[in-house]
């Protein structure tokens, strides 16, 4: 049998070996976009020294990569310091960032040399009203596109992430095209989530039911995305969080996963990470609980439904809305619902929902 | 990617591991990262430990010797080939580099 990446992830999964680690920098950010799910405390923020402390702790664990986040991670003050501690420990490096910063061509320069491995930004639309609108920042969007011919032009690899909402939603084939024009790809994520404190107020930028199932079909009969189900009767987890996820937010404070906020340990307070993360250090009653919802979720909660196997479920946002880990909460639902309908167009299949089949992604028929 | 075609003896060649790239060891095969070329390669058992004893300093006979004592090899011949092969394979993907002959 040959040995694939995905094998290596599932070994991973097995040893509960924390390969994926998010680094929360900081909660500040030059941005105030409406939906952002941080939830500042008033507490102080790490510095870089502590931050290489923990990079130290994570590789010990088993950490190979290492994405910086934030808030915006390019406003932490050591940033560069961290990034220089990310790599030169050999770890993979990614950035999550609103690419803000990066219109600055020399600060692009030295990022190229740390050979990030991949650079995720924010793109909330093909127009500058649109994007600033979401952003809370007029010229944001301007600046953006100058960083992402930069970016390009000195062959950092980005991805664009696009979350769809309301505001969005008519023009996401211009979305593919700024993409098309700097070389990059655009995901788009149909799911908007709670903040951390669970306030569910950015839920209201979702986007039209109908829109989303028009557009996922689009996209698959444009060769842009696959859709089929995952195999939850046969899935051994939903997820990776506790086991090959692991986040600390910019107070050191360590969580599951980017989603679930329940405290595992404080990466400063603990000398050897990896035996809390092993449960060699004693019981953790948050790792022991994440991981067994993890395992369970597929079969459980999911499987029972017909669009189970399509549905986006984070169990983190299951119990930020309901209380309970388990429930097949309604933006879920939806999301299985939506690509389920969509799936079955593809296929030229009779569908529950009939109207808007022929809408195109600006919303004009086709 | 070709066998070296340096006049240099194969077994005095050295090579070093490029920096900009990342490895692991996932319990006998190795995950490669090569930023570079965008690069995620499972690595066997061989070419993880080659880049894990890839230093700058050790020629490819360091390695054969290195080989030999660690694993029940085949003749030095076989296993020079054998090195030699996985170090081209390597180098063609970006994650080592041959160093200047002296």
């Amino acid at each position: 049998m040959s040995i694939t990446v995905s094998t290596l992830m599932e070994r991973a999964y097995e040893q509960s070996r924390p390969i994926t680690a998010q680094l929360e920098l900081t909660y500040k950010c030059n941005l105030l976009c409406s939906f952002c799910y941080n939830a500042p405390k008033q507490r102080s923020e790490l510095v870089g020294d502590q931050w290489l402390t923990a990079l130290d702790r994570l590789q010990a664990a088993g950490t190979f990569t290492i994405t910086l986040t934030g808030g915006e991670p390019f406003v932490h003050r050591d940033f560069w310091r961290i990034a220089e501690g990310v790599r030169e420990r050999g770890l993979v490096l990614k950035v999550y960032t609103n690419g803000v910063l990066l219109a600055d061509r020399a600060k692009v320069e030295r990022y190229a040399e740390l050979a990030p491995f991949d650079t995720e930004i924010s793109l909330h639309g093909a127009r500058a009203a649109t994007h600033d609108r979401l952003t809370g920042i007029h010229g944001s969007f301007d600046r953006l596109m100058e960083a992402l011919g930069n970016l390009s032009s000195v062959g950092v690899k980005v991805t664009l992430k696009t979350p769809i909402t309301r505001l969005n939603q008519r023009e996401l084939r211009e979305v593919d095209e700024v993409g098309e024009r700097f070389g990059y790809k655009v995901t788009y994520d149909t799911n908007i989530t709670p903040t951390d404190d669970g306030d569910l107020s950015p839920l209201s930028l979702a986007a039209d039911k109908e829109f989303l199932i028009a557009f996922l079909a689009d996209q698959v009969r444009r060769g842009r995305r696959g859709l089929s189900p995952r195999p939850v009767e046969k899935m051994k987890q939903n997820c990776g969080t506790g086991r090959t996820t692991v986040t600390i937010d910019p107070y050191g404070d360590v969580f599951p996963c980017i989603a679930w906020r329940r405290k595992v340990c404080n990466i400063l307070e603990v000398e050897d990470f990896a035996a809390v993360w092993q449960g060699r250090a004693g019981r953790n009653e948050t790792l022991e609980f994440v991981r067994k919802v993890a395992d369970e979720v597929p079969r459980s909660t999911l499987a029972p439904h017909e669009e189970g196997g399509f549905a986006s479920f984070c169990p983190a946002v299951a119990e930020k809305e309901t209380g309970d880990a388990y429930a097949f909460y309604g933006a879920a639902r939806v999301s299985g619902l939506v690509k389920l309908e969509a799936f079955r167009r593809v296929r030229g299949e009779p569908g529950t929902v009939t109207e808007g089949e022929r809408l195109a992604t600006d919303g004009k028929p086709a | 990617m070709s066998e070296p075609t340096t006049n240099a003896n194969p077994a005095e060649l050295v090579f070093a591991r490029r920096r900009d790239i990342s490895f692991q060891d996932f319990g006998g095969e190795g995950l490669l990262v090569v930023p570079r070329q965008s690069l995620q390669i499972v690595l066997n058992g061989t070419s993880l430990r080659l880049l894990q004893l890839v230093d700058g300093r050790r020629t490819v006979a360091d390695l054969v010797a290195a080989f030999a004592a660690e694993y029940d090899a085949p003749s030095a011949e076989t296993l020079e080939a054998d090195l030699l092969a996985a170090l081209a394979e390597l180098e063609g993907h970006g994650a080592i580099e041959r160093l200047p002959h002296d």
